[in-house]
């Protein structure tokens, strides 16, 4: 027991007896002044008597409880904590990505030093979509996914970076989600590392992963390297192979290419058939969603869905509307402006540049070569393009966009070769600057538009080893071609067309890049180029932009750097590009041609 | 040293006033595997100003050890092997409480240990903990055993990281409340 002395605070002296016993407190107060705050009634308000016989009552004394009332109390016992039974595969060897060790990149990977815990801590956020308090506890109550590193429970091959666990803190608690980072920093290893943890904490149990056919086997060896335990089934062979592996319910997950989805519709569509979760690898094969295999992938029966890719917006912003169809059907209107569409998908959306979380990587040299044509290559140029326009013109009010379009591939092929002479300035460049690639013992990518093209190239440039990737090559093909360049010393540059080698394929062993030709579309361009610069690049990356001086190509080259300016701007600024490709206008343009406003898809 | 998945959860208690809202305590108990079993957290608790007159300088106290500190335990499903908790006055509940207890507070010093009868202060880490047993149990196999959980507790997490998912999650519940209001 202590006796204290109140606050002068009340109008007369107080002496309390406050108990520290764990009992309730009691006061016992004398009665002669109550004016503080305590509640008192008048009827207990009691004063001392007096009379005639001099006897001195014993004052009345209020007993009452100062007691701070119990708490409330809310109480969430969690069902079960999850189980991480993830077999320990490997030694604990881990090191940053490959190349890292040589490359200054200055990335940083997560800290897991031995017998320490992390210094960083990433967080698995709610969505806000998620609304009931209970739901969002699980996730805000889990520990930062470095702790998975440090215990040493999910076993990683190399240590992933920041930016890396920040994008699987990211996709885990969502039901749809965009991962839209740029090229090179490892959506792949993300979304794997997402679909291992949701199958480990039983939230999932199959997953369906749709990508281009040219990189279902990049998948596989992704998920050998970052979940070596989890069986895959490979949805491939004739169709009764096919069907028997879509019925397969044992393997977790299921990796298919778009192509084939269309011809086994109804397995993937059948009664019964419900996917845990839908990824999407190069999820701009979505964006018009009026297409077969848009409405066909739409149907399929999921619960969480995910899009990957490094293009959200490879036309227009209105490209987010058909994957938000994917995702979300009927959430995002189409026409939407751009203001109300940053708010909108903002917190679905998860887009990293390099610039933004690598800012040591090393640099992206852009070399412009502005070539003059051959004597050979100009003659027949400027003929081709008088005849051609003079013809455009002709064409009166029957001019149609397809007709310029085709002058314009016209005039690029002259610009890569004579059709005559086979003369090539760009050639002459290209088997220049191979010199010094090759004798400094670094590889090179060429890429082209046209597949003929590769073809004229290769005589000249035998004597580099080069190795061919494009739509004519068969897919079984493929990988023992890209294996063999990075391991041949005597191959030096791999031809490739737009096409086929833009998307997907780790090449960042190569130092250079040609661009033989431009495509029309800067954010294609951008995906080429990031085949060899992206995480684990040796070094910079030496990209030559071929252009020839006064043709055609110079004049898309300076309307598209244009467009490059304002790509990224849809998630930062309120003013973003309403188109990426050449307008209708900007096609005539080229010509100095009139016409309608109206967009063309190139 | 791997931690027992099987051990006793560990409880992280921590009381946080939120301006306008009053004092708040959380609890979150946790297994070795740092991952969550159960999570109390309590309204605010607001005091009148009697109250506050009449328990003076021990108010603070009262409310995060006595009031909240035992409600929140109260409530525990399972009984924790140790309470943790980084907020002194909260641990003032040692005095009644028959769990062991652990104040942490960010340590700069060099390993030391300091052992008295009923408790003894541990350089863990970065962090200092001040240990205290329960008065009525053979304290020696207790506070051998303790030690062990703790060190290999704190060999992969860092011993302050629940407390901020704690008080994540009681942001998160005064918003809440705050919007529904």
């Amino acid at each position: 027991m202590i006796e204290s002395t109140a606050s002068s605070e009340a109008h007369s002296v107080l002496h309390a007896m406050t108990s520290t016993d764990g009992q309730a407190p009691t006061i016992l107060i004398s009665i002669d002044d109550l004016a503080f705050e305590a509640k008192i009634d008048d009827s207990d308000r009691l004063g001392v008597c007096g009379g005639s016989v001099p006897q001195i009552e014993p004052p009345n004394v209020l007993e009452g409880s100062c007691r701070v009332p119990n708490a409330r109390v809310f109480s969430h016992v969690f069902p079960e904590s999850p189980q991480w039974l993830a077999p320990k595969a490997r030694p604990q060897n881990r090191k940053g990505p490959p190349g890292r060790e040589s490359a200054n990149d200055g990335m940083a990977p997560v800290s897991t030093e031995p017998g320490s815990p992390p210094a960083t801590r990433t967080r698995i956020k709610p969505p806000k979509d998620l609304l009931k308090w209970t739901d969002r506890l699980y996730y805000l109550l889990q520990p930062p996914l470095e702790s998975l590193l440090s215990s040493e429970v999910l076993d990683f091959p190399f240590q992933p970076f920041q930016h890396q666990m920040e994008g699987v803190a990211f996709l885990f608690p969502r039901q749809a989600a965009i991962l839209a980072d740029e090229m090179g920093l490892g959506k792949t290893m993300q979304a794997i590392t997402a679909i291992r943890m949701l199958l480990h904490a039983g939230h999932i149990r199959n997953v369906l992963l749709i990508c281009p056919k040219p990189l279902v086997t990049n998948w596989q060896r992704e998920f050998a390297a970052w979940a070596p335990e989890i069986p895959l089934g490979i949805v491939e062979g004739d169709t009764q192979k096919r069907a028997f592996l879509w019925q397969q319910q044992a393997t977790p997950v299921k990796i298919a290419n778009y192509e084939l989805l269309m011809r086994d519709q109804s397995e993937v569509l059948g009664d019964g058939r419900h996917y845990d979760l839908v990824v999407l690898d190069e999820a701009q094969r979505v964006k018009n969603s009026n297409s077969t295999t848009a409405q066909t992938i739409r149907q399929i029966s999921r619960q969480r869905s995910w899009a990957l890719t490094g293009t959200p917006i490879e036309n227009s912003v209105n490209d987010l509307h058909g994957l938000f169809e994917f995702l979300m059907p009927g959430y995002l209107p189409p026409g939407l402006p751009i203001e109300a569409m940053a708010r909108e998908v903002g917190d679905y959306v998860l887009r990293r540049t390099k610039d933004l979380v690598m800012k040591d990587m090393p640099p992206r040299l852009f070399r412009d070569a502005l070539l003059e044509l051959t004597p050979q290559q100009l003659a027949t140029y400027r003929e081709a393009e008088e005849t051609g326009v003079l013809r455009l013109s002709d064409l009166g009010e029957q001019l149609t966009i397809q007709h310029v379009f085709q002058l314009v591939l016209r005039l690029k092929q002259i610009c890569n070769f004579d059709p005559v002479t086979g003369a090539s300035m760009k050639l002459q460049r290209l088997e220049a600057d191979m010199e010094e690639v090759a004798s400094s013992g670094q590889k090179a990518i060429v890429f082209t538009q046209w597949v003929k093209t590769i073809d004229q190239m290769r005589p000249t440039l035998e004597r580099f080893g080069p190795l061919e990737y494009h739509g004519r090559i068969p897919s079984k093909q493929r990988d023992p071609i890209l294996k063999q360049f990075k391991e041949d010393p005597s191959r030096h540059v791999l031809l490739m067309s737009y096409g086929a080698g833009s998307v997907g394929l780790n090449l960042q062993f190569c130092r250079y890049v040609f661009l033989f030709d431009r495509w029309w579309n800067p954010a294609i361009e951008d995906q080429a180029i990031n085949r060899a610069h992206r995480i684990g690049a040796a070094g910079s990356v030496t990209i030559t932009r071929m252009t020839s001086e006064g043709t055609i190509e110079e004049r898309i080259h300076s309307i598209l750097e244009e467009k490059r300016q304002l790509f990224e701007t849809l998630f930062s600024a309120t003013n973003g590009p309403k188109n990426l490709n050449l307008t209708r206008d900007e096609i005539f343009g080229l010509f100095k041609l009139r016409a309608a406003g109206k967009r063309i898809a190139a | 040293m791997n931690p027992s998945p099987t051990a006793a959860p560990l409880g992280f208690l921590t009381c946080t006033e939120f301006d306008g809202w009053g004092l708040c305590g959380g609890l979150l108990l946790l297994n070795q595997m740092a991952r969550p079993l159960e999570f109390h957290c309590t309204l605010p608790v607001k005091v009148s100003r009697t109250q506050i007159i009449l328990y003076g300088s021990s108010m603070r106290a009262h409310i995060c050890g006595q009031v909240i500190g035992k409600a929140l335990l109260e409530k525990a499903k399972s009984r924790p092997g140790l309470v943790i908790t980084d907020c002194p006055e909260t641990a003032t509940m040692r005095e009644e409480s028959d769990l062991p207890l652990a104040l942490i507070a960010a340590s700069g010093q060099q390993s030391t240990t300091e052992t008295t009868n009923s408790g003894e202060v541990l350089n863990i880490g970065r962090f200092q903990v001040y240990l205290t047993l329960p008065s009525e149990q053979d304290r020696e196999p207790l506070r051998q055993r303790l030690r062990r959980e703790l060190a290999s507790f704190a060999e992969k997490f860092d011993l302050d990281e629940p407390f901020e998912r704690v008080r994540q999650a009681m942001t998160e519940a005064r918003d809440a409340a705050l919007r529904a209001a």
